[in-house]
């Protein structure tokens, strides 16, 4: 990645994201947390578990508002699990391994699974020869709604078998007490909640964690059905509505996220704005993914004909984009 | 409010969503091979037409007289040690089939394939016997190349070669005394070294009996569930419970039969190597070093 876009970029984050008062000492410096913009995933994730916990405890709670909240707040589970494996939140290393622990709770599967399936396989398609283990090709079914229902019982499978066989490899020993870690929070403290009460905890706090769960496997059909995933600017669809980047921690732009995964994600609308707007198929900029959802697979039967949109990067300006042959090493070497 | 009645209907609905999802895709799987196996129509020597034949291979144009080659490219990677053994995990990459060219004999007709492209299928057993593992030197040469980031880059091929058994599919035509194979209207030719008809049926019958036990477990999970006293009682409860273990098991069963019923031509073949004699090696390394 260029030190001089990545350069730019952080001096924005800085400008466009105030530091928060009472969270910054006067120098500065930010408490806790490398960046101040990460307070917000943190309350996502109080708003997440303070919503199943009331749900789980107080009957009064037991309602469709508190069910749905929970069951979007669990996506967002997964939208900071999918931040904090690509740059941890806190300064202190156990605190982030501790904080993956609480995320792998709130979204029934260890975070750290992220490393390999998201950060080596998903950025990098299927340059090693092989799909990607979510890749939108896994489901095929001629109505493309029950594509989008069915692929998470694909594309999880297929990304935990990986994540074992990638586990295995020498040097992962790290990896995978952390792993186990994981689980075992998660599963155990799951599991304890449905002795302690079995319905109240399948009912509200399951269902929830397994929605989340499979919303963002889903996410990886959605952003990248009938895109061109051999394309450098054109591989992924993006989302752009700006309250819906708010809650989402711009998880929206997923073009430039792919292609600078360094990133700090508080920084990702001026890089989408500055780099892939010149560069993408203008239909790839979706402004809201709720319309999209209903265009594509309530008011359509059929899935979407594949079109050569990488034709607008080809009349874009050139980039200083590294290869992806780097990239994939950069992320290996971080992965370590 | 929302009551344990209408949480464990919307639950039910969910399990049951996944259940059909997943049964109809054994299904459909099962229907890709039963439609193989109507196209795989038996000719007699000398018939013309679209069909499958069986017989010898007579002659192959590629290296040590193949007929046909079936490839996978797969990388290997150091693993973690198991014991005081290391071991190289294998990934495929890509899968692919060469037809060299060549003659098939069946019964008293000889049968004339050109060069080309083609579906190869080979037995299971040769393609894991060429995968393996020969000798401690082979190990260690591999694993040198597997610990670095790129990993060890290999080919596993299996040829079909003269004196082999064989099954072709495809359209014969005569031409003056001889009959030749080509490719039938919109598919390859296909050579396997397995009986493809039987494959297929195995397989069709395979999905399918996935599809209906898994709809019968799922039933008897949902009569157990709905038992009296309803969302209360222990059999309920159970009931809600096991649907939960089939809920998350479930998933990975399919994807599994998905797996298993993949045409010899496309099966992951994957594997480990785990180090067969480090005593040697490090006996071996010692000398070496000692000689150095």
């Amino acid at each position: 990645m260029s030190t001089k876009v990545a350069a730019t970029f952080r001096e924005t984050a800085g400008g466009s994201t105030p530091p928060a008062t009472g969270r910054t000492s006067s120098t500065g410096e930010t408490w806790l947390v490398k960046h101040p913009a990460e307070w917000r995933q943190i309350g996502i994730i109080a708003v997440y578990l303070a919503l199943l916990f009331s749900m789980y405890f107080v009957s009064y709670c037991r309602n469709p508002l508190f069910f749905a909240g929970a069951c979007y707040f669990s996506f967002l589970n997964t939208v900071v699990i999918h931040n904090h494996l690509h740059q941890g939140i806190f300064k202190s290393r156990k605190l982030n391994m501790v904080w993956r622990a609480v995320l792998s709770f709130g979204a029934l599967y260890p975070a750290s699974a992220n490393i390999p399936s998201h950060n080596l396989v998903h950025h990098h398609f299927d340059d090693d020869g092989q799909p990607d283990w979510a890749a939108p090709e896994h489901v095929n079914f001629r109505w493309n709604l029950l594509n989008l229902i069915h692929f998470p019982n694909v594309a999880g499978p297929n990304t935990f078998a990986g994540v074992q066989r990638w586990a295995k490899l020498a040097g992962r020993a790290d990896f995978r007490r952390q792993y186990l870690f994981e689980n075992v929070f998660a599963f155990g403290l799951t599991a304890a909640l449905l002795a302690y009460d079995f319905w109240n905890c399948l009912f509200f706090i399951v269902l929830p964690q397994l929605y989340g769960a499979r919303c963002i496997l889903r996410i990886n059909l959605i952003q990248h059905d009938a895109c061109d995933v051999s394309s450098e600017w054109n591989h992924s669809r993006n989302f752009v509505g700006r309250a819906f980047n708010w809650i989402m921690c711009n998880n929206g732009y997923h073009t430039i996220h792919h292609n600078r995964a360094g990133l700090h994600w508080s920084v990702l609308h001026s890089a989408h704005a500055k780099e892939v707007i010149p560069r993408i198929d203008p239909s790839l900029d979706e402004p809201s993914m709720i319309a999209y959802l209903v265009k594509t697979y309530l008011l359509h039967f059929a899935r979407p004909e594949k079109r050569d949109v990488a034709a607008a990067e080809r009349r874009g300006q050139s980039s200083d984009l590294a290869s992806r042959q780097v990239r994939r090493a950069e992320a290996e070497e971080a992965s370590r | 409010m929302l009551t344990r009645e209408i949480m464990g209907a919307l639950a039910l609905a969910i399990l049951w969503v996944t259940t059909l999802l997943v049964a109809g895709v054994a299904f459909k799987q099962a229907t890709s091979h039963l439609r193989r196996l109507r196209s795989l129509t038996p000719l007699v020597p000398g018939q013309e037409g679209v069909g499958l034949l069986r017989g010898t291979v007579q002659e192959g144009h590629g290296e040590e007289s193949a007929l046909a080659r079936y490839e996978v490219s797969q990388v290997g990677r150091a693993g973690a040690d198991e014991g005081r053994r290391r071991t190289i995990h294998f990934s495929d990459r890509t899968f692919s089939g060469a037809v060299f060219g060549g003659k098939v004999k069946v019964a008293n007709v000889e049968l004339d394939i050109r060069a080309g492209d083609g579906d190869i299928w080979p037995e299971r057993g040769a393609v894991l016997s060429e995968a393996n593992c020969s000798d401690q030197a082979q190990f260690v040469r591999v694993y040198e190349e597997a610990r670095k980031a790129r990993g060890h880059l290999r080919s596993v091929k299996v040829n079909l070669k003269k004196g082999d058994t064989v099954w072709v599919f495809g359209k014969v035509r005569k031409e003056g005394n001889s009959f030749s194979l080509g490719d039938p209207a919109g598919d390859s030719i296909l050579i396997s070294a397995v009986d493809p008809r039987a494959f297929s049926r195995g397989k069709a019958l395979f999905a399918i009996t996935f599809a209906w036990v898994e709809l019968v477990i799922a039933g008897g999970i949902t009569f157990l569930a709905l038992m009296p006293p309803r969302f209360d009682g222990w059999p309920s409860k159970v009931g809600g419970l096991l649907g939960l273990a089939f809920f998350l098991s479930v998933q990975p069963i399919g994807t599994a039969v998905r797996d298993a019923v993949r045409a010899p031509s496309r099966a992951f073949v994957r594997g480990r190597w785990v180090e067969p004699n480090p005593e040697r090696d490090s006996t071996a390394a010692s000398r070496s070093a000692a000689g150095a």
